[in-house]
């Protein structure tokens, strides 16, 4: 765990492991995937978009295709992983399906989806902005 | 079949917008789709911005078009003729040909593969501060779309942030969204040029034809959701008084719209099924009221809350943080959830700068509106040019980015 002062490229490689080993361990015996991570992106600071790259998103998808999808299961594995890593979780209600929680820690947010029709478990995360590091 | 394109385009010019996708779509309905996929790889220039045209079509004529101009700014930065300025543009073409993203999918074993999304193009302008207008999702298939009109210092360079929130956007809506970056057009490079409504209202029958032109391809019962953030606001707001077609309308950070404008009856498209907005404590741009009142103190439009336990935002740029009310508002107003969305009270800008200990509010509607404005934007302007300059990448950067971007497969599915 970080503390203090960090750069946004540490905090990038920071919740790009942290999203990995949470997927990790909820889907155990699959790897997952980074499928997004563009690097550091502009906020704006001046007026709308002309402020300096100031915030990293990364998605990281896993799951089993070979079993039944139980999000609910899922999600509240997920919510537990992340409650012992330190997250303060909150379980949205499901709607059409989806399933989905938001978890928020020391300015890093994430949220960890799935969804009754849908194998794949998904968790996107984002840095805290560079001025709040 | 290349002089009956060159008649059709010149003939639509200038018809109404839906009667012109019209004509455009019953045009390539006619075509066999060998024909129609000849006609797209060899007059990409023509198919690939035109409006009804199949977006599979505008796909395949946009990525040529990026490929040949890569071909030639990359020639150019080999020989060593490039300017600091193509140099970078060449590292954006070189983005735009890469894949968005990667997703997991299944193969016809059954084991798990990772799949290469493509971007999608509907629009590329490659000169000058450049143009673009990317999907993410299907258009054809979404249930619900949403259309993301950028403000202010958005060029082919730096709307890559744009395209990131679009994929949030997509995400907070859940499955079954299709996104749409619209940067159809010249946004103002600062706030000189920001504190003239130009480049809205030449945006405004552009965004009104784009329209026109998912109408044309989205699911029946699909429902569009038009969103403006800041300048962006501005663009929208001066579609919706040319009879845009949407089903929702959402403004974040509205700089207004026309001192005219006081009232969301006056500027609603028949059909409309919610004119929201959204102005976040301490939102400076929407305090100063630049074009006009802002919508947010509108007596007739939903105006949604922006902060929850979690996540209070503040200022002009946090409307779409993740995990924030107005983000989660977001969501719920594409997807078509309207009993959820959550309103935020109507307080004054006077009242929302007192909480955050300050009381400019009223300073700045007045500066935003003086002669004084202008010198300021002035040295605004100067600070992000100076910021432009000091990230041009060398040319070896350059170089070696395009020869990755050349390793990557064309579109597929």
């Amino acid at each position: 765990m970080y503390h203090g002062s960090v750069t946004l490229t540490e905090a990038r490689n920071y919740l790009r492991s942290e999203l990995l080993a949470v997927a990790a361990t909820v889907v155990p015996g699959q790897t997952p995937t980074v499928t997004q991570d563009v690097g550091p992106v502009g906020q704006g600071a001046l007026s709308d978009e002309s402020g300096p790259e100031s915030v990293c998103t990364i998605t990281v998808e896993t799951g089993d295709p070979t079993t039944t999808p139980d999000p609910e299961a899922q999600i509240g594995f997920a919510a537990e992983t992340l409650e012992s890593r330190g997250w303060k979780v909150t379980i949205s209600e499901p709607a059409e399906g989806r399933h989905e929680l938001t978890a928020r820690r020391q300015g890093y947010d994430l949220t960890v989806t799935a969804q009754t029709t849908d194998w794949r478990l998904t968790l996107t995360g984002q840095t805290p902005y560079v001025d709040d590091l | 079949m290349s002089e009956d394109l060159d008649a059709l385009i010149l003939r639509v010019r200038d018809l109404p917008h839906d009667r012109a996708v019209g004509e455009v779509d019953a045009f390539f309905t006619a075509l066999p789709s060998e024909v129609a996929t000849a006609l797209a790889e060899s007059r990409p220039e023509q198919v690939g911005p035109l409006e009804g045209a199949p977006p599979e079509l505008r796909y395949r004529a946009n990525r040529l078009i990026l490929e040949s101009a890569q071909q030639r700014l990359h020639a150019l930065v080999e020989s060593r003729d490039a300017t600091l300025a193509q140099r970078r543009r060449l590292l954006t073409l070189n983005e735009m040909l890469e894949p968005a993203r990667k997703r997991l999918d299944v193969d016809a074993d059954g084991k798990r593969v990772e799949v290469d999304v493509p971007r999608q193009f509907l629009l590329v302008e490659t000169e000058g501060q450049g143009r673009m207008i990317e999907v993410q999702g299907d258009l054809r298939t979404a249930r619900n779309i949403a259309v993301l009109v950028p403000g202010m210092n958005n060029d082919l360079e730096r709307v890559r942030s744009q395209s990131v929130r679009a994929k949030e956007i997509g995400e907070e809506a859940g499955p079954g969204t299709a996104t749409v970056v619209w940067l159809g057009y010249h946004a103002p490079l600062g706030l000189t040029e920001g504190r003239s409504t130009k480049s809205a209202r030449e945006a405004a029958p552009l965004l009104c034809r784009s329209l026109e032109g998912i109408a044309v391809v989205k699911a029946p019962g699909a429902k569009v959701t038009l969103i403006g953030n800041s300048y962006g606001a501005q663009a929208v707001s001066r579609a919706m008084l040319e009879g845009a077609r949407a089903h929702r309308y959402l403004l974040t950070g509205s700089p207004g719209v026309d001192p005219s404008i006081t009232s969301g009856a006056q500027m609603t498209p028949p059909g409309t099924e919610l004119f929201a907005v959204a102005r976040s404590r301490g939102d400076y741009v929407s305090y100063a009221e630049q074009h006009g009142p802002d919508p947010a103190t509108f007596p007739d439009v939903v105006r949604i809350e922006t902060d929850n336990s979690q996540i209070q935002i503040t200022g002009h740029m946090g409307y779409f943080n993740k995990n924030s009310e107005s983000m989660t508002n977001v969501g719920r107003i594409v997807r078509g959830d309207l009993d959820a969305v959550t309103l935020a009270a109507r307080t004054t800008p006077a009242e929302e700068s007192r909480l955050l200990g300050t009381s400019w509010a009223g300073p700045l509607r007045t500066l935003g509106q003086s002669k004084a404005a202008v010198p300021i934007s002035k040295v605004f302007d100067g600070l992000a040019r100076l910021r432009t300059v000091a990230s041009t990448p060398s040319r070896k950067t350059v170089l070696d980015s395009t020869r990755r971007s050349r390793t990557q497969e064309g579109p597929e599915r």
